[in-house]
């Protein structure tokens, strides 16, 4: 160590550009990371990511060849009651609109602001991991009853009730139309966009209309909790099994119902478009790819950087040959040592990245194409200090130290310490 | 001096081998960078077919049953909600700070609904046209400011075309995906096109109305249906209202509208739900575009970052390395300015050597349709001369600030001092 120190010293430049180099690589990639991260690791209220299943898309074709016509939509009131609804295997399932809306936020006295809005059921509350500050969530009974009840959270409920707890028990007005606050939850980030919202009401009561009832098509998503990862293929066997008895009863109508492929695991969900089912092979192989690039300029720059430093070492390294040590020791002194300096410029990068992550995630973070939102996107404490993210770290430094230095310390260590000594060798 | 530079580089080809490699492939992300977002800004500067400076949104609202503004209005409601629309737009129109008022679906710049149909021509099912369709009351060209593809024909001409219940048409390339087979589109004006078993005369070719700065040009067919203005009906079917604000009131009108919205702007259960400048609704449209614009330059920038700190570090190690040389080349009269050069020629010469294969990849690139198109070409000679000189001028600026340090230090050497001990 004291010989690092010493090395770190007696080369200040080299030392700040190798430090600063991979702290701006690490800093890099842990953003590639973060906005990965965001996307699949469980953080409340989607705590459970790796056991969804979710049905957010149906697609609706005429089997009559007469007049072909396809149509893609959420899923309808049928699709519910034939498909989702009777299942059994799943440990809980909940039904959404799939789409929110923004409506006009006010109270008394308060100028109306807009707030996105979503309706569900009760079970949502239990599916996602909801922290709630205040009160409780709508129960079943209120959302079969159609009762106007909402679910604010913290954000919502400070610009118009100046309280958490105040606001429970209040009506606020969402689009002109009186809803009694039930619970005030903790603010949640749009990077859980299936949970995400501002507002949540109980499921609208509509009647489905004709082409509705026909083609099975509507407004609605469910996500089904899984007891567990094998439970996942009993759900989805369970969906596909009463969706064929769905098609067979259609079968005279000519129409045909299918699910886009789904339904889908998180991560299927998160990566794909809702039309089909994505490629993860692909999208493993680009995110790969771009650590790869990310990894490689820095990683020639450290290894262009150690050869030159070892170079200039050379006489040392020749007179620790010639008292005798041994070509092992000399590589595994020249990867420890640049590992740790790597180390120092990772937890740097880290640091950086951390607050980089924390402060303007917003401005690198989309929700796709059309998607905006009422409220800042933060990536949660869970993408940015999750045990994943500390081992990706460890492990790019790793990488990045044995492809920087593990060629040239093996290069210095063959080096004839007579040559070396006498400074013959370059 | 050429020869003893590539003896130089050649003496240390290991190190410098691994620096060209890696100039190599900065080179050609900073050239795709470079091409990406030169392709962008060419398309945001193409013709947009809209002005919406000076120009407001507007949204209607409908008080539900359950709200307590509620009116009951009995079996007549929908009726008398689409006349309480019309009658809100007309006391918007009286306004004396509002230029023009229009009522319109999916032809509000910013939006980026589409409204697909396959519309024959003449009456002739083989001959269809798929367009994006778009329904407007005439006023529409005053407050988006829509223009015709001739020059000579005036706005006011347009309006009045759209008035006789015409449709119009958008610019189009003759040999267009959307089209059955090529045509101008000048040749379609005075013919019938079909919609939903109406049909339509083609009024006039517009400019082509992009739905965001970013969409590539003349990318859809657009047609333009007119709404007749009076018919409460239209309301259904349309539910935005652009409003043009004249020039010198856009600041304070959103202030003095909301002034008058409660007590002028509601009519029993229909009142204004939202009003917004196009510059907001702009804003949030393009909110997707300009995070990937950021991602691209912060991508850029880390290249070009590391391409600055692997300079800096190789190169100050080897100014320390050749402290004796760099003495002995002072003594024999070499000038500072020399000495520097030769350092920051090291760095030019690799990237020089690089550059003829970087152009290489970067055409492959466009020849594999891999880049971003504009006008759906990928590749073309001017576009492509100019994101390459682009990228190796940024390039040589870089290294020479990487080699700068190092240059400076190497001009500081003393030669009695440093060759004292040979």
């Amino acid at each position: 160590m004291k010989q690092i120190i010493n090395e770190l010293k007696a080369q200040p430049v080299i030392a700040w550009v190798t430090i600063l180099g991979t702290a701006l690589a690490m800093f890099l990639i842990m953003i590639v990371v973060m906005l990965d991260q965001v996307k699949v690791v469980s953080m409340a209220p989607e705590s459970d990511r790796d056991l969804y299943l979710y049905a957010t898309r149906a697609e609706s074709c005429s089997t009559d060849t007469a007049y072909p016509m396809s149509s893609q939509a959420s899923l309808g009131q049928p699709l519910l009651d034939n498909i989702f609804y009777p299942l059994t295997t799943p440990k809980l399932m909940s039904v959404w609109v799939k789409w929110e809306s923004q409506q006009s936020v006010s109270v008394p006295g308060v100028p109306a602001f807009n707030a996105d809005v979503k309706n569900t059921d009760a079970n949502f509350f239990k599916v996602y991991d909801f922290k709630f500050l205040a009160g409780a969530p709508y129960d079943s009974a209120a959302v079969i009853s159609h009762f106007k009840k909402a679910v604010i959270t913290k954000s919502i409920a400070e610009s118009t009730f100046k309280s958490v707890t105040d606001a429970v028990g209040k009506d606020i007005y969402l689009d002109d139309v009186p809803y009694t606050v039930t619970g005030v939850v903790d603010n949640v980030s749009p990077v859980t966009s299936k949970a995400y919202s501002q507002v949540w009401t109980p499921l609208p009561y509509e009647e489905p209309d004709e082409w509705e009832m026909q083609y099975g098509t509507g407004q609605y998503a469910v996500v089904m909790l899984a007891r567990d990862k094998k439970n996942m293929a009993e759900i989805k066997n369970e969906v596909l099994s009463n969706l064929a008895k769905y098609n067979a009863s259609k079968a005279a109508e000519m129409i045909e119902v299918n699910l886009a492929g789904g339904p889908y695991t998180h991560i299927e969900s998160a990566y794909g478009n809702d039309f089909r089912l994505p490629d993860m092979a692909k999208e493993r192989r680009s995110q790969y790819l771009l650590y790869v690039i990310l990894l490689l300029i820095p990683a020639i720059n450290l290894s262009t950087m150690t050869r030159s430093r070892l170079a200039y070492r050379t006489s040392e390294i020749g007179v620790r040959r010639a008292f005798g040590a041994p070509r092992s020791s000399i590589v595994i002194g020249i990867i420890t040592e640049n590992l740790i300096i790597t180390l120092i410029g990772g937890a740097l990068g880290l640091i950086l990245s951390w607050i980089f992550g924390g402060m303007f995630f917003d401005s690198i973070y989309s929700g796709g194409w059309l998607t905006t939102y009422n409220t800042t996107v933060t990536p949660g404490a869970e993408a940015l200090f999750a045990w994943s993210t500390f081992f990706y770290v460890l492990l790019f430094c790793f990488i990045l130290n044995l492809i920087s230095s593990g060629i040239p310390a093996i290069r210095a260590s063959r080096i004839n310490p007579v040559d070396a000594i006498s400074a013959k060798t370059k | 001096m050429k020869r003893k530079l590539i003896k130089q580089i050649r003496h240390e080809w290991r190190s410098n081998l691994w620096m060209s490699i890696e100039l190599l492939i900065i080179s050609v992300i900073v050239w795709f960078v470079t091409d990406y977002l030169y392709a962008i800004y060419q398309t945001i500067n193409e013709p947009k077919g809209y002005d919406i400076e000076n120009t407001y949104i507007m949204e209607f609202g409908t008080y539900p049953q359950d709200s307590p503004k509620y009116v009951e209005l009995g079996e007549e409601a929908k009726t008398r909600n689409a006349e309480d629309r019309l009658a809100i737009v007309e006391a918007i129109r009286r306004r004396p700070d509002v230029e023009a008022v229009s009522i319109s679906q999916n032809m509000e710049p910013g939006f980026q609904n589409y409204w697909g149909f396959t519309v024959p021509v003449n009456d002739n099912d083989s001959v269809q046209l798929s367009v994006r369709m778009g329904i407007m009351t005439p006023d529409h060209i005053k407050t988006i400011g829509i223009k015709a593809k001739d020059p000579k024909i005036t706005q006011d001409q347009l309006v009045q075309i759209v008035r006789d219940g015409k449709v119009l048409i958008s610019d189009f390339y003759e040999n267009s995906n959307s089209l059955p087979y090529p045509m101008t589109p000048e040749s379609l004006v005075g013919q019938r096109v079909t919609l939903q078993g109406q049909t339509y005369e083609v009024g006039a070719i517009i400019e082509y109305i992009k739905r965001i700065d970013t969409e590539q040009y003349k990318r859809d067919i657009v047609m333009v249906v007119p709404l007749n203005e009076n018919n409460p009906a239209i309301t259904y079917q349309a539910r935005y209202v652009s409003i043009r604000v004249k020039p010198g009131d856009a600041k304070r009108f959103i202030a003095n509208f909301n002034q008058d919205r409660e007590k002028q702007y509601t009519r029993n259960n229909t009142y204004v739900k939202s009003i917004k400048s196009y510059d907001e609704v702009y804003e949030n449209a393009t909110h997707d575009m300009n995070v990937t614009k950021r991602k691209y330059i912060g991508c850029m920038a880390f290249m070009l970052v590391s391409v600055f700190l692997g300079l800096l570090g190789t190169f100050w190690l080897r100014t320390r390395q050749r402290v004796p040389e760099i003495a002995v080349r002072k003594i024999n009269g070499a000038s500072n300015t020399s000495i520097a050069l030769r350092l920051a020629s090291e760095g030019i010469f690799l990237l020089t050597i690089v550059t003829p294969l970087a152009i290489v990849c970067d055409w492959l690139i466009c020849h594999y349709e891999l880049n971003q198109n504009i006008r759906r070409e990928f590749f073309v000679p001017s576009r492509f001369a100019i994101t390459v000189v682009l990228t190796y001028v940024m390039l040589v600026v870089t290294i020479l600030i990487g080699i700068a340090f190092p240059a400076w230090k190497a001009m500081q050497v003393q030669p009695a001092e440093a060759l004292k001990d040979e």
